[in-house]
């Protein structure tokens, strides 16, 4: 067999795990959704029907099911997400990355009114890639400047930009709860979560997909931060995107 | 409730799902010795209970930890390992409980001292009765470390 012939057949093979993976993803995903969603509609439908039978532990423990189920259907949901990305990526676009900034805000008004927040940017340029992908990144690291924020004050969140030759470099900071050293190394790992539910809700896998989609678009995430000061997350987007 | 031992264990529970918790403490309020149990969310706070330290001066140093492995922040097994490496903390027997059965994590538990490693039963019934097996262990039926 020559090599261009064995290429081929390794391409097949690879098109064949892909699509399998796709199909079990998403057989398996779907089908655990559909049953949390079950217990989590039939629990409040007994709850709002029979709850004024039911004393203290009986009500505590009917909250216990409906926010497991809740919070089993988010980690599913955010897992998919993270699974879609290499599958499911679009051809590269050009769009003003103002207008993708615009967007994001406007998706993140009620928080941002509600924090008494303010997000600043400067001029921005005309940016490649895939504008869906980049909004969720955008929304992911400005949502979470604006989430693990400190309760003494509201969030400022600063994004800036600086470029070269091959690449953008972007900036988001803010001035929230940071982190300590020790979990910096661990910021974008797959459910990976530095504090608890209690204190801030969430599942884990913002960084982790944030840090996949740029990867996807040739760039690097990285972040400096300290704890009770805030944190900068400083991301590259190649100019020239190869995919 | 059978006969109250007038020996008053306290319990460090540090555990982020709240189901695990209320399974917990339910199955410490049937328990047949007197007891006090502390809850923490993430592995800094366990360790900010056992130092005393960030706002939890006043706390009792624990007689025994219950210790889930994953936590957000430092994680347990980070919190076990500083555990066992302190000359007066080690004392204390830290009892893993986990919904992990993966041989790699009970390997490393036992590897950093962990003094039993359980995999929490996907029952709840099941749950509060191991619970309750381990606490009238650790508690009535092993001499404890005078503190």
């Amino acid at each position: 067999m020559s090599t261009e012939e064995e290429l081929l057949k390794v391409q097949k093979q690879l098109q064949s795990v892909k699509a399998e993976y796709e199909e079990y993803t998403y057989a398996v995903s779907h089908d655990l959704v559909a049953s949390l969603r079950q217990i989590e509609g039939f629990s409040k439908l007994v709850h709002a029907r029979h709850a004024d039978q039911f004393d203290e532990k009986t009500k505590r423990h009917f909250d216990l099911i409906v926010s497991g189920a809740i919070k089993g259907r988010e980690i599913l949901e955010a897992l998919l997400s993270y699974s879609r990305l290499s599958t499911a990526i679009k051809p590269s676009t050009e769009f003003a990355c103002t207008q993708l900034i615009e967007e994001t805000v406007t998706q993140l008004s009620s928080l941002i009114d509600k924090t008494d927040a303010n997000v600043s940017y400067g001029d921005m340029p005309n940016i490649v890639g895939d504008f869906t992908q980049l909004q969720q990144l955008f929304y992911i690291l400005i949502h979470n400047a604006l989430h693990y924020r400190t309760p003494e004050c509201s969030p400022i969140v600063l994004i800036d930009v600086q470029e070269d030759e091959r690449q953008w470099q972007f900036n988001i900071s803010d001035n929230g709860m940071g982190m300590s050293d020790h979990l910096i190394g661990k910021a974008f790992t797959i459910l990976g979560r530095g504090v608890s539910d209690k204190e801030y809700t969430g599942v884990g896998m913002g960084l982790a997909i944030a840090k996949s989609i740029v990867s996807l678009h040739g760039g690097k995430i990285w972040v400096t931060s300290e704890k009770n000061k805030g944190s900068s997350f400083y991301f590259t987007l190649a100019k020239d995107i190869q995919r | 409730m059978t006969t109250m031992n007038a020996k008053l264990a306290e319990i460090l529970l540090v555990e982020d799902n709240e189901g695990d918790i209320e399974l917990t403490r339910e199955a410490f309020e049937d328990a047949k010795f007197r007891n006090k149990l502390y809850v923490v969310e993430d592995g800094d706070q366990a360790l900010d209970y056992l130092y005393k330290r960030n706002g939890k001066e006043g706390f009792a140093t624990p007689d025994i930890v219950l210790l889930d492995l994953n936590l957000p922040g430092t994680n347990g097994r980070e919190v076990l390992e500083i555990i066992k490496s302190d000359p007066v903390l080690k004392r204390i027997p830290v009892i893993v409980m986990t919904s992990s059965k993966a041989e790699k994590d009970i390997m490393e538990s036992y590897d950093l001292h962990a003094n039993c490693y359980i995999v929490k039963p996907v029952s709840a019934k099941k749950f509060i009765d191991v619970v309750q097996h381990v606490e009238n262990f650790w508690v009535d039926v092993v001499c404890l470390p005078v503190k």
